[in-house]
């Protein structure tokens, strides 16, 4: 990357699915922190007012015609990003467990120096939210597992805090891992030959509506994001 | 021909006119008919040739030629199925790119940007 880093080149990218109780605070504290910076909010099919409220703060909102899950509509941010000439796509999610706050810190280390997927991880300073033991013990696991396979040290394999390169987004446009998408994205930039790296940030526990990884989908998200790492390292 | 072979015969001719009824009406695909064909194809032979069905269990080492049956019974449905699922995995990519055009056009149409640089979601 030749240009030096603009903030004003990135594009704001918050994915929601069903998230009217959250979001409208998200996006308060993304335009009090960033009054310039383009929000775009894809609504996933959502059945409340998720579309409403993101209009009502200003943020550009595409409506997905129905639910296709979370990997389909980032793709249609990033293709949307593409589209309107950003340079850069920071992902971050709608139920406020990620602080707009951290945002100057990605920003920070562009300034320094380049990247192509920067993922903003809760376990570099331990601050924060940390999950529960049994959650740090499978990302824990999907580290060590991306570890072996690509040599990258990610310390949080599952943060979907993430900040994507002109070159990552041209890549992602065309192909983003469904359903869990975030382990699967570190594979991906390893094959496409990317620079991943991380940076702090502080997670906070969300504070309306449910997650969508509850304890019972845990064994088949590990069972499914295993296998999708291991397919992806085999795929042309 | 005995009683058994004209029985099997008359159903696997019902089943050959349902999938031919199906192909007339455009409900079913010629590529999606033609495993069934076969498959009507191939159980019509082992109908008529009392001896196939023993010299091919001989053939391939089954002392007790009727699991030769199941055993390409299983393996038909296997390959069937195989291929819807094919089918549909191309047909989930397809409606994706497809909603997801949608969408980035209707937000270009609210929002009037003008047309930026081409770049699209692939799904091929």
């Amino acid at each position: 990357m030749s240009r030096p880093f603009d903030p004003q080149d990135v594009l704001f990218l918050i994915p929601a699915y069903n998230e009217e109780g959250n979001l409208g605070a998200v996006l308060d504290e993304l335009r009090t922190e960033f009054p310039a910076a383009t929000l775009l909010v894809i609504d996933d099919g959502s059945a409340d007012r998720t579309a409403a409220v993101a209009r009502a703060y200003q943020a550009v909102v595409i409506k997905l015609p129905f639910n296709m899950g979370i990997g389909a509509a980032i793709q249609t941010g990033i293709a949307y990003a593409l589209a309107e000439g950003f340079r850069w796509v920071l992902r971050l999610d709608g139920d406020g467990q990620h602080d707009p706050v951290d945002i100057h810190r990605f920003f920070e280390y562009l300034r320094r120096q380049s990247a192509d997927l920067l993922i903003g991880s809760r376990f570099l300073t331990r601050a924060g939210f940390q999950s529960s033991w049994l959650r740090r013990l499978a990302i824990g696991f999907l580290c060590r597992l991306i570890r072996t396979l690509t040599g990258f040290r990610v310390t949080d394999a599952t943060s979907g805090f993430h900040l994507y390169s002109h070159r990552a987004m041209r890549r992602l446009c065309r192909f983003y891992p469904d359903d869990y998408p975030e382990p699967e994205v570190i594979i991906m930039a390893y094959k496409w030959n990317m620079c991943v790296d991380e940076v702090p940030v502080t997670m906070r526990e969300r504070s309306a509506g449910i997650s969508s990884i509850t304890f019972l989908r845990s064994g088949y998200y590990m069972v499914k994001v295993t296998l999708a790492i291991l397919i992806d390292m085999i795929r042309y | 021909m005995t009683f058994v072979q004209i029985f099997t015969t008359v159903i696997n001719g019902l089943l050959l006119l349902a999938i031919i009824h199906f192909l007339r009406r455009e409900k079913l695909k010629e590529k999606y008919s033609l495993l069934w064909l076969a498959a009507i194809v191939c159980i019509q032979l082992l109908i008529l040739s009392e001896g196939l069905l023993n010299r091919l269990a001989q053939l391939v080492g089954i002392y007790y030629p009727p699991s030769l049956v199941f055993y390409l019974a299983i393996l038909f449905l296997f390959a069937i199925v195989l291929h819807l699922g094919l089918a549909m995995s191309k047909l989930t990519r397809q409606s994706q790119v497809l909603a997801q055009r949608l969408a980035l056009l209707e937000a270009r149409l609210e929002y009037r940007t003008p047309l930026g640089v081409e770049e699209h979601p692939d799904g091929e």
